[in-house]
């Protein structure tokens, strides 16, 4: 250690490295300065000190940086943020079905219940008559729950009453003027439909259609009916941003297996009816204004056997081609309007989608 | 931390991945602050590229001082970074514009090291390369020692060597190969 007197310091690799380093106190380091003033040795090696170990830092940043870079566009690739977006779509998706179990499945199958969830009851009653002219032999290869809701229907439209009676308190209180405060009326709403299902006792929602991509639909013949075929159209190319909704489309289908198995036939059966309709995307409700470009918001009107879907469209398609317009199932609660070459895959707050179509 | 600011505890779990060298942390400050940031560049003559380099070498700032102790808390990690970011851009705007004051209001305190500011750059270039044509070893151990500021007993643990002495040793032999490389780009060094 350099001492008051000045001692050298030039080959002292230690007090060299310890002031480079700031590891000196404050009188160390003045002892080191006042001698370093005086000393042109110790200055020089103090700064060959200094420029080694500016230079060794210089490449330590640089690495880090380049670490920093490499890391940073890893997380950002587009391939991983479809798998960590399809993993959380999973994520709901699965949740949802939980939950649409725990309440739904549970209203349906259980009449005594039904009263616990009266948002759902005309849902229920609707779904059970399209499926009241299933066969026998269908009937016998159902799943425990859906045993039971054979079994609660027993002579059809009779259990629908059964279920719409016990729907009436909820009823009532819409008709107060009081809100619903049903808990699966919010849970079984389609994340894009926006809870607005609660909101609606005629069977009117909101859902937002999801366009597939132009250069997945370019010369586009309509969609072809049955389950299997709108599937294999609806997968864009590889790293298409599409793609996330169809995967996500694809792990519900996926979750929803079983479930789907025996709605199939119940779709093929049920023929119901579409209204396709258009209106300028300007024509918007303001509660509705400033949604993603690449969603179409749609008002959904489903009434028995008819459903009435309202496009709001930034650019209005031919007249014609509405007429031609396509809907196709796509899953246990999706269906796919194919319009103007185009098409949209819209998700349904219950397993209603039918495979037909309608102008 | 019970009372404290929400930012406070993220902060300090922040810093504490950064303490035990995951580099994970600055991933997520990087996203965290990248939106000001960027603002903050384009709106002063810089790109949205500027802006990330500024970005990361904050980042690096940070990383830097934390590992070697000498980061002092004082305000929430984005302000520290969005503040460094600032400073390093109008210290390359004044070299590009050949000003070497600067104002009161603009002190380049708060990114460089008092070292890195009385070594030329351009000397701590050469230094740089030299050091990339320096076999691995002497490379590695330099840096644990400069840039990672691990004790000897560290160093000899992380590399294999038989103890500090060693290290020691090693070290100087090192120091003097990286020296016969500068000298032949720069002569006057030693």
């Amino acid at each position: 250690m350099a001492d008051e007197a000045g001692r050298h310091f030039a080959s002292d690799e230690e007090i060299l490295s310890r002031y480079v380093l700031g590891r000196l106190d404050g009188n160390e380091r003045a002892v080191i300065d006042n001698h370093a003033a005086v000393c042109d040795t110790c200055r020089e090696a103090l700064r060959r000190e200094m420029e080694l170990a500016a230079g060794v830092r210089r490449l330590g940043r640089e690495n880090l940086k380049k670490e920093l870079r490499r890391r940073i566009a890893e997380d950002s690739s587009p391939g991983l943020r479809v798998r960590a977006l399809s993993a959380a779509a999973a994520v709901c998706i699965v949740a949802g079905l939980g939950v649409y179990y725990a309440f739904f499945r549970r209203a349906e199958i259980l009449p005594q219940d039904a009263g616990r969830a009266p948002a759902l009851a005309n849902r229920t009653e609707s779904f059970a008559q399209g499926r009241a002219d299933e066969p026998a032999s269908r009937i016998d290869q159902k799943t425990a729950p859906e045993k039971s809701a054979e079994t609660l229907r027993g002579a059809g439209i009779q259990s629908g009453a059964k279920m719409k009676q016990s729907a009436l308190p909820g009823e009532q209180d819409r008709a107060g003027g009081a809100k619903r405060e049903s808990p699966a009326a919010d849970i079984t709403a389609p994340a894009h439909a926006s809870g607005d299902i609660s909101s609606e006792p005629s069977g009117e929602f909101w859902s937002e259609g999801i366009v597939e991509s132009p250069g997945a639909v370019s010369g586009a013949a309509p969609a072809p009916s049955g389950f299997a075929a709108q599937k294999k159209d609806l997968a864009p190319p590889a790293g298409n941003p599409a793609r996330v909704d169809d995967r996500l489309m694809k792990e519900e289908q996926k979750a929803q297996a079983d479930e789907t198995d025996h709605l199939k036939g119940a779709y093929r059966r049920s023929r119901g009816e579409y209204l396709i309709r258009q209106k300028p995307a300007s024509t918007l409700p303001s509660e509705r204004a400033g949604r993603d470009q690449s969603r179409v918001p749609t008002r959904v009107d489903q009434r028995g056997n008819r459903t009435t879907m309202t496009m709001y469209l930034d650019s209005l398609v031919d007249e014609k081609d509405l007429q031609n317009a396509q809907v196709d199932a796509a899953s246990g609660d999706s269906v796919v309007v194919t319009v103007g070459g185009k098409k949209i895959l819209y998700r349904f707050p219950s397993g209603q989608a039918a495979e037909q179509r309608q102008k | 931390m019970a009372g404290a600011p929400l930012f406070a505890s993220s902060d300090a779990r922040t810093l504490d991945r950064i303490r035990k060298g995951d580099e994970g942390a600055l991933v997520e400050l990087y996203r965290d602050n990248r939106a000001p940031v960027r603002a903050l560049i384009t709106r002063n003559s810089g790109t949205e590229a500027d802006a990330d380099d500024m970005l990361q070498e904050a980042l690096v700032t940070l990383w830097e001082r934390v590992r070697t102790g000498r980061f002092r808390y004082q305000a929430r990690l984005g302000t520290f970074i969005y503040a460094t970011a600032r400073n390093t851009w109008l210290r390359r705007l004044a070299r590009a514009r050949r000003e070497t004051t600067w104002t009161a209001a603009d002190p380049p305190s708060d990114d460089a090291s008092p070292l890195e500011l009385m070594v030329e750059e351009e000397e701590a270039d050469i230094v740089r390369s030299a050091l990339e044509r320096l076999g691995e070893p002497c490379r590695k151990l330099l840096l644990l020692f400069y840039w990672e500021e691990e004790s000897m007993e560290s160093i000899a643990a992380q590399t294999g060597m038989a103890n500090a002495d060693t290290v020691k040793s090693k070290k100087y032999q090192c120091k003097k190969a990286l020296e016969a490389l500068i000298r032949e780009r720069m002569p006057r060094h030693g």
